[in-house]
């Protein structure tokens, strides 16, 4: 069975939230709805060495949307089934039979499904499905100015990009096995990392 | 807490009392009182069967208000092989109709005979409702939810409200208690207090060593730690006032204690909805 996955190179990410804005404009989504989110993470900090002053500071960011989990935890616990798994792996919601409960929206560890007000039911990133069915990327993979994001089957881009990395502030991948191969930035291994835009990412979910 | 949630703090609370009712009453029935007469009250509010049902129903009401999208409501059961919430509003369809069934029965004389078995049969469809709720929050994602305190709190609720609802209505003369089953009942409360006190206790320690990721500390100060101290000192009074009301009367409760056993009845409504209030104020998940 196919996987269809993300790639995200967080070395060569800008942080120009132009992927962000590509799916806004994509999924016509309203204000406070953000399906790709851009979490800037930022950390270290100035030390004495002798008469003069070192810093380890650091900064990479992580953009992220629904990682279309092999083992989703949001299809799992929903209630009407509204979440369900296409034949490629692509996580879909169903917002005919979607009842509103968010109860998807609590338990999802990277907080992917958000809740539309204006139509009472949830949203979250669907891999651009019709642009993929129609032989086109997802549009934040080419608005990407950086290239820093890319798709395809999990299996390939493990073996293209030769593997894939753990960052923070991504949760333990054994809990969803998430559907994402990831190339870490050279710092993201740093002591004492944070997101530094928690008031922006946070409003959104 | 988030948009909404208050719905939830409703629905979760009444639910628990209703079935906290039928399990007194159940057990009330196992020691021996005399319950046959009071189910027989049909529509009355001094019918504990009719008073569960009216809270199980008013919980479902409001539970809609938490719907995106109520006019899809019944797709919640679509899921009845994988997911709590189908499961738990399935469990809240048969134990509602549990009760309707002892309720109609009350009317004729058919309750007499079966009675001890349609309370056992509702009292278990009560605490496989119960089993199902605690389900629905002990997730692995949700730290400050996945713990023995989410199935302790809801428990203790249960118990606490059914049994001063029985305390009420022998206040009010509509259910007559002898002295051992009153005091029993009394002395059940404190016990279930004290426990529900220290179990707060630890699960805020608990809360206070938490990670909370990157939204910083939220669980030991501000409103929610003032609201955490406001719920411990309603606890404590509610002790002490079950324990005064009982010494005092020896019997509780004695005629004439009416107001200090509303008041009694009040406080820890009140704070059995704090507690839930704080209970959905302390979610945060793992991850981004």
């Amino acid at each position: 069975m196919k996987r269809l996955a993300f790639y995200f190179d967080s070395a060569s990410c800008s942080g120009c939230k132009t992927c962000q804005m590509a799916c806004k404009d994509k999924n016509d989504l309203a204000i406070g709805q953000i399906w790709r989110r851009v979490y800037e993470v930022a950390g270290g900090s100035w030390k004495q060495a002798g008469l003069a002053w070192k810093h380890d500071v650091f900064a990479y960011n992580l953009s992220m949307s629904c990682n279309h989990c092999a083992d989703p935890i949001c299809a799992r616990n929903c209630p009407t089934r509204a979440i369900w798994k296409r034949e490629d792996g692509i996580v879909q919601i169903n917002q005919d039979l979607c009842i509103g409960c968010k109860y998807c929206a609590w338990v999802c560890p990277y907080g992917a499904p958000q809740f539309n007000p204006e139509k009472g039911v949830m949203g979250k990133c669907d891999l651009c499905a019709d642009y993929i069915d129609e032989g086109k990327n997802p549009s934040c993979v080419d608005a990407c100015p950086m290239r820093a994001l890319d798709f395809g089957d999990y299996d390939e881009l493990l073996e293209k990009h030769g593997g894939s990395d753990h960052i923070y502030p991504l949760p333990d991948n054994s809990i969803t096995e998430p559907s994402l191969c990831i190339k870490a930035h050279k710092n993201a291994g740093n002591l004492n990392p944070c997101v530094v835009n928690v008031e922006e990412v946070k409003r959104a979910q | 807490m988030r948009n909404k949630d208050w719905t939830l703090v409703i629905f979760t609370t009444l639910t628990q009392a209703s079935v906290g009712i039928i399990l007194c009453l159940t057990l009330l029935n196992y020691l021996g009182a005399d319950v046959g007469p009071i189910v027989q009250q049909g529509l009355s509010l001094k019918n504990p069967v009719f008073l569960a049902i009216a809270f199980a129903g008013i919980a479902t009401l409001i539970s809609f208000l938490h719907l995106g999208s109520p006019s899809n409501a019944p797709n919640a059961l679509n899921n009845l092989s994988g997911s709590w919430i189908s499961r738990e509003i399935l469990a809240l369809a048969i134990y509602s109709l549990s009760l309707l069934v002892t309720m109609v029965l009350g009317w004729g004389d058919w309750t007499h005979r079966y009675l001890a078995h349609l309370l056992v049969l509702n009292a278990i469809s009560g605490l496989a409702l119960l089993w199902m709720m605690i389900r629905i929050y002990v997730m692995p994602t949700i730290p400050p939810w996945n713990s023995w305190y989410t199935g302790a709190s809801f428990v203790s609720t249960a118990v606490c409200l059914g049994l001063l609802t029985f305390l009420l209505l022998s206040q009010a003369e509509f259910v007559g208690l002898d002295d051992r089953a009153g005091g029993f009942l009394a002395t059940f409360l404190i016990a279930v207090l004290v426990i529900e006190l220290l179990a707060a206790l630890f699960h805020q320690r608990r809360l206070n060593q938490m990670d909370t990721g990157f939204d910083g500390p939220i669980l030991e100060r501000g409103i929610f730690y003032r609201l955490f101290l406001l719920r411990m000192t309603m606890l404590t009074v509610s002790v002490l006032m079950t324990a005064f009301l009982f010494l005092v009367s020896g019997s509780f409760p004695e005629s004439g204690q009416y107001l200090w056993a509303y008041a009694l009845f009040f406080l820890v409504l009140v704070q059995e909805f704090v507690g839930r209030l704080l209970f959905y104020s302390s979610y945060f998940r793992i991850g981004v």
